[in-house]
C-alpha cells in the first residue's frame, strides 16, 4: 500500500475519534453545567475540560458558555473544535476515496453535510444534544460501516491504529484532569466521578463489573487496565498491537521491530501494573508516561511506513 | 591541435537537501573537425551516472543522489582533437538569399528560425537593428560578419550586468553583457533576415600572453552558429568578434541557452545555493597522453599550462 | 412556412428543429425506426413516472460521489454531473460507420506520431508544413528520436464527433492527450440499468463493460516484455484535479494503483513507489498528468504534480507512460485541418470520416475571409479543449469579437475558425417535460498497436441550455447513456 494512502487512513481515524471524543465530553460537561450539584464550581470545571482536551484556553472568558462552547464545537475558525475534526478527516479520506469503501465515503459525507448546513449551526446552541448525539453516531456508524464494507486488509488496520492510538493518548489525558481536580470536589464527589465514566461511555460498563459504587481506584483500574472495555487503556494496546502484528504479514517489516517493542513494554505495563502501587505512586506522572509511549508509538509507525528515507529503502 | 579541458561544477546549499536529481551537459561533441578522445565523469557524493545522446547529438549525462547532502561536486575531464575545419569564404554567390529561403523553410532548420524563449524579439531588438541598419543586402555571410563586428562594437562586455536566465531585454537597455547575451541577441537579429540560427555552449582556449579576446578566460562560452547555404552551420563568436575556428570548443547546440544549460537539477529541501564553477582549458600540439594509456583511462593531471577561474554559471 | 407539425403528448412541447438533425424524428415528425420503441414507452409513461425515474437516477450519482470540480470557482466546488434520463440510440448501421472511421484514424495519427518524432518524412514530402509542427506548443522535441513501444504514442483517445443535418457524423477534435469522460459513460450505463431495466433488455443495447477490462489490457500490452506481472498504476494530479473521481473511478476499475507525483520518485534511472512495504518498481503509468507538469527537471521546472528524473526513465524504456508524451501535436487544432491528409499520406485511403470545415488563420486569404464572417464563425484556440478559449460569433457582443479579432492578428498560428455547426438534436427530460437540446459524441478507441477497441456508444453529452451549443461540463452541460443496437 502506498505510504501516503496509509498515513491518510490513519489521520483520518484519529480526527474522527477526536471529534467524536471531543462531542462526548462536550455533552457530558454541558449537562454537568446544567445540572446545580455539589463539587467543582463552572470555572474549575471548564479547566478541568480543556485540560483533558489538552486543549490551550481559548480567548474567552471562562464565564462566557456560549463563546467558550462555540470554540470547541462549530467554530471552523479553531483547530480545536468538532467542526475542524471532521472536516480534517474528511479531506483525509478525500485523497484516499478509492482505497475506502463508497458507503465509508457516504457516511463521512453525510457527517461532514449534517454538521456543516447552516441551519445547523444556528440551531445548535438551542439542541446542542441533537449535534452531539449527530457526531457521535456519525462516528459510530462511520466506525460500523468501515469494519462491515471494507477488507480487513493492511488499510483497515491503519485506520485501527489511528483511532485506537488517539483513544489511547486522550484517555491518559482524560483520567489525569479529573485526578488532579477531584482535591476541588467537595465531599459528594460521586457527580465528578459519574462525568468521568460517561465522559469514557463507561458508566454502564463499570456498573457490571464494580456495581454502582462510584470508588476512584476501581474507576482508574477499570479504564487503564479490563481488557475487555473497548474505551480502556489496555484494550487499546492489544488492538494495536493486533494491527501492527497484520501489517507486519502484509508489509516487509519484522515482527521484532522497535515498533513491536515499543507496543509490547507498554502491554506489559498495562497488564501487570497494579492499581493500588500505582495509585500511591505519582499518578500523575504515570499518566504521562502512557502517554509518552503512545506517542513513541506513533512517531515510530510514522517514520517506519511513511517518512523512511529512501537511501535506507534502497540499501 | 588537441585541447585537455577541465570543468569542475561545486554546489553548497544552505541546508541539507535531498533527492537531488541532475542532468549535465559537458561531454564535448565529435563531429566534422572536432573529436572527443575522452571524457571523464566524476560526481561526489557517489552516483550511478546515465548518458544518452539526443537528437541534436548533444551528449546528456545524468544522476541522482537520493540521500541528505550539502554539498555536490561535478568534474568533467575531457580531451579534443580540434583539426583545421571548413574555410570560410569571404562572401557567399548573389543568388544565396534566394538559395537560403528555398531551402531553409523547407527542412529541419526551419525549427531554428522561430522565435525560442530567450532569443525572442522585443522591441528592443527591433530598435537595435534599426540602430545597426541591420537588413537584408550583399549576401548573408557579409550580413552575418557585420553582424558579428557590429555587435562586439555595440556592447560592453561586463560580467555583472546580467543574469544567467536575463532576457535580452536587460542587456539591450544598457548595451551591456556576456557571451550568452551577446549570444541571445544576435541569434534573434538573424532570425528576423530568415538565416536559421542556433545557440552553441562550449569552451574558447584563450592564447597565453596578449590576446585580444574579450570573453572570461577559462571559462564556459558560448556563441551563436548560423546556417548558410553550401556551407551548413558556421558559426560566429559576437563576444570577441571571430569567426569560430580551432580554438572553439563545441559541447552542445540548441535553439537557445534554455536547451543546453551545462547543469540543470532539482532537488527536494529548502535551501539557498551557491554555485562556483572553474574552467581549465590547456592546449598541446600531442596527444597528452603517454602511448600505454588508453583514453578512457585518462585522467586529469597532465595539464601543460593552467590558470583558474571560477565564476558564477 | 411549414409551422413543426404537432406531436402527441409527452411530446407536446417538442419541436422537431428543421436547422438540425433531429436523433429521433424524421423529416415528417414520425419517429426513426431504431427509436420507435423508446418513443412508445415514453409515450407510455407519465410525467410524474418520468420525473421519480429522473430523482432516481439523481440520487444514484450524488451517493456514489460521481462529480466533477468546475475551475474558477472559488471554493472549487464538486458538482455533480448533470445527467438526462432519455437515452441517445444509434443504429447499427450508424455504428459501423463510425467504428470504421476512428479506427482508421487512430491508426493514422499513430504513424503520423511516429513519422514526425523520427524520419519526419510527411514534413519532408512537404504534405504537413513544417512550421506548424515546429510551432505547435505540444510538439515536443525532447522525444524526438524516442524509442516508443509497439510504435504506439496514442493508445487512449476519445474524439468528438457530431451528427449534421445530413445525416453525417464529422469529428470536430480529436482528444488525444488525456481525454476524460470514460467514467460518466460506464456511470450512465449503471444508472440507466436500474432507472430502465426492461427497456433496456429489450432493445438490444450493446453492453460497455468490458471497457475497465480492455482499458487494462492495452495497458499490460505495453509493458516491456521482460515483465510478466508489470506494476501499472495510474497517475492523478491529485484530488483538486476536476476528474479526479475518473481516476479514481478507472483505478479502482482496473484494479491498479492511483498514485500522485509525490509517491513516485526515480532513482538510477528506475521509476518507484513509496510504500509501507519500501519502495516498489513501477513498470506502466496511466497517467493523466499533462505532458507540461510530468516532470520538472525536462518539462515546466515548477511543476510539484511530476516526478523529477522521470522523462529520462521514460527515453531509456524503463516505464511506459500511456499516453505517450508529446501526443498534443497531433490534437492542435490547425494541425487537425491536415488530419484528412494524413490519412490518404500513410494509409492510402480517403478518409471514412469528414472534418468540419476549418479555416487557418495563419493563411492570411483565410483569415481575411475569416474576419469577415467572424459574427458567423467558431473561434478557437489551436492548443485548448475543454470548451476554453472559444468565441461562437452568433451568440457573442460585438466587444468579444473585437477582442477575439485582436487575438487572431497578434497569433494568427494560435486559432483556427470553423463555421458554426447545426449540432444535432436528441429529446431530453428537462423541467418536467420532454425537449429537444443538441447533442454530441464522443466515443473512446484503445490501441495497442495490434487491434483498435472501442467501446460501442460513448458519451452523449448535451448542452442543457435551451439553443446552446457548448456541451462541456464546465460550461453547464450534461450527458445521456448512449445506445449502440445489436443488427
Amino acid at each position: 500500500m502506498l505510504s501516503r494512502v496509509a498515513d491518510h487512513l490513519y489521520w483520518m481515524s484519529r480526527y474522527l475519534e477526536r471529534a467524536e471524543h471531543t462531542a462526548r465530553l462536550m455533552d457530558v460537561h454541558l449537562v454537568q453545567l446544567l445540572e446545580q450539584v455539589p463539587g467543582l464550581d463552572t470555572e474549575q470545571r471548564w479547566k478541568r475540560l480543556l485540560r483533558s482536551l489538552n486543549v490551550t484556553q481559548p480567548d474567552a472568558d471562562l464565564q462566557d458558555i456560549e463563546r467558550l462552547t462555540r470554540c470547541l464545537t462549530v467554530d471552523s475558525s479553531s483547530a480545536t473544535s468538532i467542526m475542524s475534526y471532521v472536516v480534517v478527516a474528511r479531506e483525509n479520506a478525500q485523497q484516499v476515496r478509492e482505497q475506502i469503501s463508497s458507503e465509508m465515503w457516504m457516511q463521512l459525507n453525510q457527517l461532514y453535510l449534517g454538521i456543516t448546513r447552516k441551519e445547523r449551526r444556528t440551531v445548535w446552541s438551542a439542541q446542542p444534544y441533537e449535534f452531539f448525539t449527530s457526531v457521535k453516531e456519525g462516528s459510530h456508524l462511520f466506525q460500523g460501516i468501515t469494519d462491515a464494507t471494507m477488507n480487513h486488509n493492511e488499510g483497515w488496520h491503519f485506520i485501527q491504529l489511528g483511532r485506537f492510538i488517539e483513544r489511547m493518548v486522550s484517555l491518559a489525558d482524560l483520567v489525569d484532569s479529573f485526578f488532579a481536580y477531584s482535591a476541588f470536589a467537595g465531599a459528594d464527589d460521586y457527580f465528578e466521578w459519574l462525568a468521568l465514566l460517561k465522559s469514557a461511555t463507561a458508566f454502564e460498563a463499570y456498573c457490571k463489573i464494580y456495581h454502582a459504587d462510584l470508588r476512584p481506584d476501581w474507576i482508574a483500574e477499570f479504564l487503564l487496565f479490563n481488557s475487555e472495555f473497548p474505551h480502556s487503556a489496555r484494550f487499546c494496546v492489544e488492538m494495536i498491537l493486533a494491527s501492527l502484528n497484520a501489517i507486519s504479514d502484509a508489509t516487509t517489516l519484522h515482527r521484532n521491530s522497535r515498533l513491536h517493542r515499543l507496543a509490547g513494554r507498554l502491554r506489559s505495563t498495562l497488564s501487570y501494573d497494579e492499581i493500588g502501587e500505582v495509585l500511591a505512586g505519582d499518578f500523575h506522572a504515570y499518566l504521562a508516561d502512557l502517554k509518552r509511549q503512545s506517542m513513541d508509538i506513533h512517531e515510530t509507525l510514522h517514520e517506519t511506513f511513511v517518512t523512511y528515507s529512501i537511501e535506507a529503502a534502497l540499501a | 591541435m588537441y585541447y585537455s579541458i577541465q570543468h569542475i561544477t561545486a554546489f553548497r546549499y544552505s541546508e541539507p537537501i535531498s533527492e537531488s536529481v541532475m542532468e549535465v551537459r559537458m561531454q564535448p561533441r565529435s563531429e566534422g573537425a572536432q573529436r572527443c578522445l575522452s571524457f571523464q565523469f566524476r560526481i561526489s557524493p557517489k552516483a550511478g551516472l546515465t548518458s544518452y545522446r539526443d537528437y541534436l547529438g548533444n551528449s546528456i549525462h545524468h544522476f541522482d543522489i537520493p540521500g541528505r547532502h550539502q554539498k555536490l561536486a561535478i568534474v568533467a575531464d575531457s580531451i579534443v582533437e580540434v583539426r583545421p575545419g571548413l574555410v570560410v569564404p569571404e562572401r557567399l554567390p548573389d543568388d544565396a538569399w534566394q538559395q537560403l529561403d528555398g531551402e531553409a523553410r523547407t527542412s529541419e532548420t526551419l525549427d531554428y528560425l522561430l522565435a525560442s524563449a530567450l532569443a525572442a524579439p522585443t522591441d528592443l531588438l527591433y530598435d537595435l537593428a534599426g540602430d545597426l541598419d541591420i537588413r537584408r543586402r550583399d549576401d548573408p555571410l557579409t550580413v552575418l560578419r557585420a553582424i558579428t563586428e557590429a555587435m562586439y562594437h555595440t556592447f560592453e562586455y561586463a560580467p555583472d550586468a546580467t543574469e544567467v536566465d536575463s532576457p535580452i531585454d536587460v542587456a539591450l537597455r544598457t548595451r551591456q553583457g556576456v557571451c550568452q547575451d551577446y549570444s541571445h541577441i544576435m541569434i534573434a537579429l538573424i532570425r528576423q533576415l530568415g538565416i536559421p540560427a542556433r545557440y552553441v555552449s562550449g569552451y574558447l582556449y584563450h592564447r597565453t600572453g596578449n590576446s585580444a579576446d574579450r570573453s572570461a578566460r577559462d571559462a564556459t562560452h558560448a556563441w551563436v552558429e548560423a546556417w548558410l547555404p553550401q556551407l551548413g552551420w558556421v558559426g560566429f563568436d559576437p563576444t570577441n568578434n571571430l569567426i569560430c575556428g580551432e580554438r572553439h570548443i563545441r559541447v552542445a547546440v540548441g535553439r537557445d541557452y534554455a536547451d543546453v544549460p551545462p547543469t540543470r537539477g532539482v532537488f527536494k529541501g529548502s535551501a539557498d545555493t551557491e554555485l562556483t564553477v572553474a574552467v581549465k582549458v590547456a592546449q598541446t600540439d600531442d596527444l597528452p597522453i603517454l602511448d600505454d594509456i588508453q583514453p578512457e583511462t585518462y585522467t586529469s593531471g597532465a595539464m601543460t599550462s593552467s590558470q583558474e577561474q571560477s565564476q558564477q554559471q | 412556412m411549414t409551422a413543426a407539425p404537432l406531436l402527441p403528448s409527452p411530446f407536446s412541447d417538442y419541436t422537431c428543429d428543421r436547422a438540425c438533425y433531429d436523433e429521433m424524428f424524421n423529416r415528417d415528425a414520425e419517429p426513426r425506426a431504431h427509436y420507435q420503441k423508446l418513443y412508445e414507452r415514453l409515450g407510455d409513461l407519465s410525467p410524474d413516472e418520468l420525473l421519480s425515474r429522473q430523482q432516481t437516477a439523481d440520487l444514484s450519482f450524488l451517493h456514489q460521489g460521481i462529480t466533477f470540480t468546475v475551475y474558477g470557482n472559488e471554493e472549487g466546488a464538486e458538482r455533480i454531473f448533470p445527467f438526462d434520463l432519455i437515452p441517445r440510440v444509434i443504429s447499427s448501421a450508424e455504428w459501423k460507420t463510425i467504428e470504421r472511421g476512428l479506427t482508421q484514424r487512430i491508426i493514422a495519427l499513430n504513424l503520423f506520431l511516429d513519422d514526425i518524432y523520427h524520419e519526419g518524412k510527411i514534413l519532408a514530402d512537404r504534405v504537413v508544413p513544417y512550421d506548424l509542427i515546429y510551432s505547435c506548443r505540444h510538439f515536443r522535441r525532447e522525444m524526438r528520436g524516442v524509442k516508443v513501444p509497439h510504435g504506439i504514442y496514442v493508445s487512449i483517445c476519445g474524439t468528438d464527433l457530431v451528427h449534421l443535418n445530413d445525416g453525417q457524423y464529422v469529428v470536430l477534435e480529436d482528444n488525444l492527450r488525456v481525454p476524460s469522460g470514460v467514467s460518466y459513460m460506464l456511470a450512465n450505463r449503471q444508472v440507466m440499468k436500474r432507472v430502465f431495466p426492461r427497456l433496456i433488455a429489450d432493445y438490444g443495447v450493446r453492453p460497455i463493460d468490458h471497457y475497465g477490462r480492455a482499458l487494462l489490457g492495452v495497458l499490460e500490452s505495453l509493458a516491456p516484455p521482460q515483465h510478466h506481472h508489470p506494476t501499472m498504476a495510474l497517475l492523478t494530479p491529485g484530488v483538486y484535479n476536476s476528474a479526479y473521481y475518473e481516476h479514481m473511478f478507472l483505478a479502482r476499475l482496473m484494479g491498479i494503483e492511483m498514485v500522485e507525483g509525490r509517491d513516485l520518485l526515480v532513482h538510477d534511472n528506475v521509476v518507484y513507489m513509496r510504500t509501507t512495504s519500501g519502495l516498489r518498481r513501477v513498470d506502466v503509468i496511466y497517467r493523466r498528468v499533462d505532458d507540461d507538469f510530468l516532470d520538472p527537471l525536462t518539462f515546466r521546472a515548477d511543476s510539484r504534480l511530476g516526478v523529477p528524473g522521470l522523462f529520462n526513465a521514460y527515453r531509456a524504456g524503463n516505464i511506459v507512460l500511456a499516453n505517450a508524451i508529446g501526443t498534443g501535436v497531433a490534437d492542435d487544432k490547425a494541425v487537425y485541418y491536415y488530419v484528412p491528409d494524413i490519412i490518404r499520406y500513410y494509409l492510402n485511403e480517403e478518409p471514412i470520416l469528414a472534418n468540419v470545415e476549418t479555416f487557418l488563420l495563419s493563411d492570411p486569404v483565410q483569415r481575411q475571409h475569416v474576419l469577415q464572417h467572424i459574427d458567423k464563425m467558431a473561434i478557437k484556440a489551436v492548443g485548448e479543449s475543454g470548451g476554453y478559449g472559444m468565441l461562437i460569433g452568433t451568440h457573442s457582443t460585438a466587444e468579444e469579437r473585437a477582442k477575439f479579432a485582436d487575438l487572431i492578428q497578434a497569433n494568427p498560428r494560435n486559432y483556427i475558425a470553423q463555421p458554426i455547426l447545426a449540432l444535432s438534436k436528441a429529446p431530453c427530460f428537462i423541467d418536467g417535460q420532454i425537449e429537444s437540446r443538441h447533442i454530441d459524441l464522443r466515443p473512446y478507441i484503445l490501441y495497442d498497436g495490434q487491434a483498435v477497441t472501442i467501446a460501442p456508444g460513448g458519451l452523449t453529452r448535451v448542452a442543457l441550455r435551451r439553443g446552446s451549443l457548448v456541451v462541456n461540463s464546465s460550461q453547464g452541460g450534461g450527458s445521456k447513456d448512449t445506445w449502440v443496437l445489436y443488427d
